[in-house]
């Protein structure tokens, strides 16, 4: 397999409000998708700041799921609590950056996101 | 019955900022009451990650965070402050050109003469599911948290969750109500394993309904909840009677009645002026990570930086016929009152 420059890693997101958008995404940029997000200007209130321990990162996976890395304990923990929690949420704060980013469309969920 | 608190500063929010006020506070013999809606002190710390390293406090390495609000409870103890816990801030009235006087949803009412918001990210509040109906029912059969169990003695209760709360109070109200389903969206319980399994022994014995892979859909009643709604991933919706549902899905900040208090807010967050972080509300100060200025960062030391500004400038309006002078712990100590 081709190597992957960090020029062809494109993220697809639908925000808060349904808009959505194509993001070239550098896979050693942030420590975090999360983190990754509000590089773009995106509202990330992160109560806990990345832990995943209070949702405030919480989205829906609508294409890409299987290609991300599988989720901690700690972030199945906190899925479990939510209310509104399905098969396709994750935390993004609990996904590391990397190829495995490349073509994954996700929308924002998070009901407290400032 | 009102309960009526009198004193220098009334500190809203009880987190490691507001705590470190208290000792800023103290240092100018200033009087301090904490108010925080959570029935511990530590704020986020203690509520959400006390067990987690911090490794940004100067002078320690490492800390956990429960640690250190034990630690700070134990610096601030010489300045013997007062606290209400439990209790959250619903309203904030301004008695003269020197005293603000704030009231709790428990009644409890403090007068001060200086108003210190560290609020952290607001108030903790349960986290509701999105239920048409929620709002309607909330006192009428809804509860997010379970305080006088008797109220459900011999009561058809739902429990919605998966947490440690939703399996203790299913397990201790299975001795008490006619019946208790607890129902959760997944097959499995991660937290305390021990709680998990008791929970499913009392499914096998009958004495609990346990409703997996299912989810609260819809709620019904008159003037009084009484039936709720289940979907089941593989046997579709059923309505089961309930006098009482508890849906217990954490907490999450909300910044709740400070939104209304004539604050110049920005996203959220209260705007300060980095002087001595008071607001634009004379004798109304806003600390730790509730405000906002250029240049903000939400960290614990951030806050204790301002906390010791603000002091300073809430010592003119707690002794404005008094001058102030800047003392070192180093040469004079702390000196209890």
């Amino acid at each position: 397999m081709a190597s992957m420059n960090s020029e062809n890693i494109i993220l697809k997101i639908k925000d808060r409000k349904g808009e959505i958008k194509s993001l070239p995404i550098s896979p050693d940029a942030e420590y975090n998708l999360m983190e990754i997000l509000k590089t773009f200007d995106y509202k990330m209130r992160a109560t806990c700041g990345g832990m995943g321990l209070c949702a405030d990162c919480h989205c829906r996976i609508v294409e890409g799921m299987d290609q991300l890395p599988e989720p901690t304990f700690q972030e199945m923990e906190t899925l479990d609590f939510l209310p509104d929690s399905t098969t396709r949420s994750r935390l993004s704060c609990q996904i590391t950056p990397g190829e495995h980013l490349n073509n994954v469309y996700l929308e924002l969920l998070g009901v407290d996101y400032y | 019955m009102e309960n009526k608190i009198i004193t220098d500063i009334c500190i809203i929010g009880a987190g490691p900022v507001g705590l470190f006020a208290v000792f800023e506070a103290g240092l100018l013999k200033m009087r301090c009451h904490l108010i925080d809606v959570l029935p511990q002190i530590g704020g986020q710390l203690s509520e959400i990650y006390p067990q987690k390293p911090i490794y940004d406090i100067p002078g320690f390495p490492t800390v956990n965070a429960q640690e250190l609000v034990d630690n700070l409870r134990q610096q601030i103890a010489p300045f013997k402050p007062t606290f209400t816990l439990g209790e959250k801030v619903e309203e904030l009235v301004k008695l003269d050109s020197e005293t603000f006087l704030v009231r709790t949803n428990e009644n409890t009412t403090v007068e001060a003469k200086a108003i210190v918001i560290a609020g952290g990210l607001g108030c903790f509040e349960p986290r509701r599911p999105e239920l048409e109906n929620l709002a309607k029912f909330e006192g009428k059969g809804i509860t997010y948290f379970v305080k006088n169990t008797e109220i459900y003695r011999d009561k058809q209760v739902v429990i919605a969750g998966g947490g440690d709360s939703a399996l203790d109070w299913t397990i201790f109200l299975s001795d008490i109500a006619r019946k208790v389903t607890l129902v959760h969206r997944s097959e499995s319980f991660r937290g305390a394993p021990d709680s998990a399994e008791k929970v499913f022994r009392l499914a096998e014995a009958g004495k609990i309904d346990l409703v997996l892979q299912s989810n609260v859909a819809g709620l019904t009643g008159e003037d009084h909840l009484q039936t709720v709604l289940l979907e089941q991933k593989n046997t579709g919706t059923r309505a089961i009677p309930a006098d009482y549902f508890i849906p217990l899905f954490g907490l999450t900040p909300k910044l709740g009645p400070i939104a209304d208090w004539n604050l110049n807010l920005h996203n959220s967050a209260i705007e300060v002026n980095t002087f001595d972080y008071s607001t634009n509300v004379p004798g109304i100060f806003a600390i730790g990570d509730i405000n906002t200025y250029p240049g903000k960062l939400k960290l614990i030391l951030c806050g204790f930086h301002e906390a010791a500004l603000m002091a300073q400038s809430a010592f003119n309006r707690v002794y404005p016929d008094k001058k102030r002078t800047f003392k070192y712990t180093t040469v004079y100590g702390v000196n209890e009152f």
